[in-house]
């Protein structure tokens, strides 16, 4: 029971620190006009870090089969490729009929975003709770890690969400809103571990999967809307900023399990 | 470990801030608003009662019998019923 209660605590912890995003709310729109582009970069480099650096060796570890692992980061790129078509084609439909609405819609992108986002905290809530189920104290080290990488995950993702079209109040409401999946990812880990520990092989390479696609088909063609020298050296620090934070994040999180 | 009562507190500390967040996130005239009001009233009304029935008592025996080792010995093992 205590196990329990100590993987929802966790979660919370980290459904709490999405909220950190919410510091978008204290910004003018002009402030944040002048940022997003740079925060879009940031979820660039934070999104294919984590991809790249944390998602798929973690796969790899737990497999041990590089070949079945890409095969799997290929599917959740389709995945999310026909997923992201649905969505357009809902989009365009409802276009059709109103075409009164066209201000007011939603970009594919940010939808994407908050599926990507809410597939990813489902996998971080099958970790919390695997980990608190193995020993407490990894639990909470894991947890720890979990929240070091979500907090710079979060403000990218709400610049994301500001560029495809929600209102900083709803960026952060929803980025919230997804982050809550962190809570039936850890219970059902709790019911039925065995089947949730067999499960990450499959939903990590898929999580890194779609973050590939959303960072490389919706956020990237989205950083080359402006091109002159002050947003080529700013895109780029944030994006280098990015996968440095995600590398500084593996390294801190390999430093506190070891310990 | 930490003890039961300690999580849940925890827990309902870290609804508060949710909550609360949340309450202020949200339209003043949407119906989610009010229930999240609800829930957060609710929740206060249980850590208050419990702060004021529970951990506060607690706190204040803890204080006045902190050199008695009947006391320190009757919260770190409970007594055992005789039979």
């Amino acid at each position: 029971m205590i196990t329990v209660l100590m993987t929802i605590v966790a979660c919370l912890a980290v459904s709490v620190c999405s909220l950190s995003s919410a510091f978008a709310l204290w910004l003018t729109p002009k402030q944040l006009n002048r940022i997003v582009p740079y925060l879009v970069a940031l979820a660039v480099g934070v999104l294919l870090g984590d991809a790249f650096i944390h998602l798929i060796p973690d796969a790899v570890n737990r497999h041990g089969s590089v070949s079945t692992i890409c095969f799997t980061v290929l599917i959740g790129v389709f995945g999310f490729f026909v997923l992201e078509k649905l969505v357009r084609w809902h989009h365009d439909h409802l276009n059709d009929i109103k075409q009164s609405q066209l201000e007011n819609t939603i970009l594919p992108l940010a939808r994407m975003n908050l599926i990507g986002d809410a597939v990813h905290n489902f996998v971080d809530g099958i970790l919390i709770a695997g980990s608190f189920l193995a020993d407490p104290l990894v639990g909470m080290t894991t947890t720890l890690a979990i929240i070091a990488h979500e907090v710079p995950q979060e403000l990218g993702d709400v610049g994301a969400l500001l560029r495809g079209g929600y209102t900083p109040k709803q960026a952060v409401l929803y980025n919230f809103y997804c982050s809550l999946s962190v809570i039936p990812g850890a219970l059902f880990t709790i019911l039925l571990s065995q089947i949730a520990e067999s499960s990450l092989t499959v939903l990590l390479p898929i999580a890194a999967g779609g973050f590939i696609y959303i960072a490389a088909s919706d956020l990237i063609p989205v950083l080359h809307e402006r091109a002159n020298i002050r947003h080529l050296s700013g895109q780029s620090a944030s994006f280098a900023l990015g996968i440095f934070f995600m590398q500084g994040i593996v390294l801190l999180e390999q430093t506190l399990l070891n310990t | 470990m930490v003890s039961l009562a300690v999580c849940l507190r925890l827990i309902g500390c870290e609804m508060l801030v949710i909550l609360s967040i949340l309450a202020s996130l949200l339209d003043k005239t949407s119906n989610t608003r009010n229930l999240v009001m609800l829930g957060l009233s609710i929740l206060l009304s249980v850590l208050c009662i419990d702060m004021v029935t529970y951990v506060l008592p607690n706190q204040i025996a803890g204080f006045i019998y902190q050199s008695h080792d009947e006391y320190l010995h009757s919260v770190v093992t409970p007594p055992q019923k005789q039979t």
